[in-house]
């Protein structure tokens, strides 16, 4: 990759890290706005979008009160929390409630998408070593 | 004239544009940890530091569950659990 396409990818992922946190939850309300107004949805945004914007959205909420909580905003969260909680988002909402509330359906690409989501988070805040 | 010198021979000053920005940008972290440390702790985090020199062992313990990121990371994704499936049905 020549020096200038490295330097566009490394501004483009530099944008996305800064952005991806308040374009999630846009996309997520968006979203659960247009199911609360029956509006007709493509299958995937309807069944399968929130999932993957779910994990993002919680970690980030999650790490950022830890950063302030602990005044260190280096602070990342270890990929064994996250998981657990991903584990703990699936089981909820793929096993526990579809047992006892009708309106929840157990999905396995919902498991697939909860953990593409952290997979992403975790990217993000860990992996990608670029300032914002 | 001066060549191959970070500094410029005549008057002494630093010329090297590179070196100039690095040492302005070590003095900016510098001035920013100082700055940080002289900041005044929070209550919670004050709270937290004394709890977690008491004398009680099960204190200590109570208190190094609740402030790690750990509780504190499972706490907030279990309130929020909650929340989306409130939101959703």
């Amino acid at each position: 990759m020549s020096n200038f396409e490295l330097k566009n990818v490394k501004t483009i992922l530099k944008g996305l890290k800064a952005l991806y946190f308040p374009l999630f939850c846009l996309t997520a309300a968006i979203v659960l706005s247009l199911q609360k107004m029956s509006a007709a949805l493509p299958e995937w945004t309807n069944n399968y979008l929130n999932d993957f914007l779910c994990m993002p959205i919680v970690l980030f909420i999650g790490q950022f009160t830890v950063r302030k909580l602990k005044r260190n905003n280096a602070l990342r969260l270890p990929w064994p929390l996250i998981l657990t909680l991903t584990l703990f988002y699936s089981i909820y909402f793929e096993y526990y409630l579809p047992s006892f509330n009708l309106r929840y359906t157990a999905d396995f690409l919902d498991i697939i998408l909860y953990f593409l989501g952290s997979a992403f988070f975790y990217f993000m805040e860990n992996k990608l070593m670029v300032k914002t | 004239m001066t060549k191959n010198s970070d500094y410029c021979s005549n008057c002494g000053t630093l010329i090297n544009i590179n070196l100039r920005r690095k040492l302005e940008r070590e003095e900016r972290e510098r001035k920013r940890q100082k700055k940080e440390e002289l900041e005044k702790p929070d209550a919670i985090t004050v709270f937290f530091e004394k709890v977690h020199n008491h004398s009680n062992p099960i204190v200590r313990i109570v208190a190094l569950v609740f402030y790690s990121v750990w509780a504190v990371v499972l706490a907030i994704g279990a309130f929020l659990a909650y929340i989306f499936a409130y939101i959703a049905a």
